[in-house]
């Protein structure tokens, strides 16, 4: 029971978070861990054969549509911090694909974690430090490499959602007529524009 | 820690845009095919929390297509409840092999203007029915609401093929109809197993349809509006982000 309920949560958190993202009108998300299509895209292979997932995978607006990562803790009284360096661990995994090469990667919440370090948490070392307690991740016979510790950490985010975020965003009504209009050339153009 | 990933194989990003593009043009031609009276288009959003895939537009009215691939039906009635406002089409592309719980019939219920249907679904129906039936299932599409699986597409049809007596349109869509101040103009067809086809123009329901808002998903602990200063002033519609259209 509290187990489904803990899953029940997740979802809503995930689908939460897909929604805040889509309505800062700066990205897509058009996979969630669920989706039966593109599903696979968020799983990354690791070295002792197993899979895990990400939550999300969206692409930023822009030339490149580069893609990004997200991975979704909605936790409101349970600080992250074990999954979050699963998550550098496996950040650092998929970044060593093709579709993960540049990538960004979201770590999502509702809790703050790891107050004293948390100046740190986006760091090559913290990413070195994930990936180091899981070397059996790491593809056979390869080493863990500090320019892909630190290109990984250029790429992190860490977004703190609360209950009131929904609050700070476009009303829902006036996004979708905003986002509708966003069809026409200016949106073509829009989406070729920066460095993205 | 788990299996293998399942689903379609996406290594680079042109992968990814390639097989959307597929998909969404699958999805306008099936359309399009169910309903020759409308004019079907792709918009530029996948699998977008409020925002359709397809647009379906008949004379006066237009319909969201909204596609979702989960095959979880948890996660499906969040999206039913997220798109009950909306009188639009929920396109789910495969759905779980077990029986829908109660939990996600209930739900779609309860999207009173919502038609949720599963890939393929109307075509089974199409492709049942007598050709001289084929308006009642663009007629589905166009004002029906409910869950409409491959599985429910037999007993519909043959509900239709076997009536004797002449039905109106109304009776012919049974438990798909929409709500009554909506019906379209009613014609009795005539009886036997063919169906004659109404004219277009027919379909034109009574008024638009509404082309409402998606709620705003809610996470559980924010289900009520957060505390506000009271203002003494006459009553009015409560705004906010929380109100759907």
């Amino acid at each position: 029971m509290f187990a489904e309920a803990a899953h029940e949560s997740g979802r809503e958190g995930v689908l939460y978070a897909k929604e805040w993202l889509e309505r800062t009108g700066t990205v897509t998300v058009p996979t969630a861990a669920g989706d039966s299509l593109f599903g696979g895209a968020l799983g990354t292979a690791l070295g002792n054969g197993h899979y895990r997932y990400f939550d999300l995978l969206g692409f930023f607006y822009g030339r490149r549509q580069r893609p990004f990562f997200a991975e979704v803790k909605h936790y409101t009284n349970q600080a992250p911090s074990a999954e979050y360096e699963s998550f550098l661990a496996l950040a650092y995994c998929s970044s060593l694909s093709p579709l993960g090469e540049n990538a960004d990667y979201m770590f999502i919440t509702w809790h703050p974690f790891s107050i004293k370090r948390w100046s740190t948490l986006r760091s090559a070392a913290s990413v070195r430090e994930a990936i180091e307690s899981r070397e059996e991740w790491l593809p056979p016979n390869s080493a863990i490499s500090e320019a892909a510790c630190q290109s990984v950490a250029s790429r992190l985010w860490i977004i703190v959602l609360s209950e009131r975020s929904v609050h700070l965003q476009l009303p829902l009504r006036l996004a979708k007529r905003v986002f509708a209009d966003l069809e026409t050339e200016a949106f073509q153009q829009y989406r070729s524009w920066g460095e993205t | 820690m788990t299996s293998g990933p399942e689903g379609l194989n996406i290594v680079e990003v042109a992968d990814f845009f390639r097989a959307r593009d597929t998909i969404k043009v699958a999805i306008v031609q099936e359309m399009a095919a169910v309903a020759p009276a409308a004019r079907v288009s792709s918009t530029a959003f996948f699998n977008h929390s409020f925002l359709p895939d397809v647009e379906i537009a008949w004379p006066g009215a237009v319909r969201d297509v909204y596609l979702r691939a989960y095959r979880d039906f948890k996660m499906l009635r969040m999206e039913v409840e997220a798109l009950r406002h909306t009188d639009g089409v929920l396109y789910l592309w495969s759905l779980p092999d077990d029986a829908p719980p109660s939990e996600f019939v209930d739900a779609v219920n309860r999207a009173r203007g919502l038609l949720v249907i599963e890939r393929g679904a109307l075509t089974a129906l199409r492709r049942t029915l007598p050709s001289r039936s084929s308006s009642v299932v663009e007629a589905v599409l166009h004002v029906g609401h409910g869950l409409l699986r491959v599985a429910d597409v037999a007993p519909f049809a043959e509900r239709l093929i076997g009536s004797t007596q002449p039905i109106s349109l109304t009776e012919a869509l049974g438990p798909y109809a929409p709500d009554p101040s909506a019906t379209p103009s009613e014609t009795a067809l005539t009886s036997g197993p063919h169906v004659r086809p109404l004219p277009s123009n027919k379909f034109a329901p009574a008024k638009p349809l509404r082309t409402g808002v998606p709620t705003i998903r809610l996470l559980p602990s924010e289900r009520r509006p957060p505390a506000m200063p009271l203002r003494r002033r006459a009553p009015s519609r409560q705004m906010g982000p929380f109100r759907a259209a």
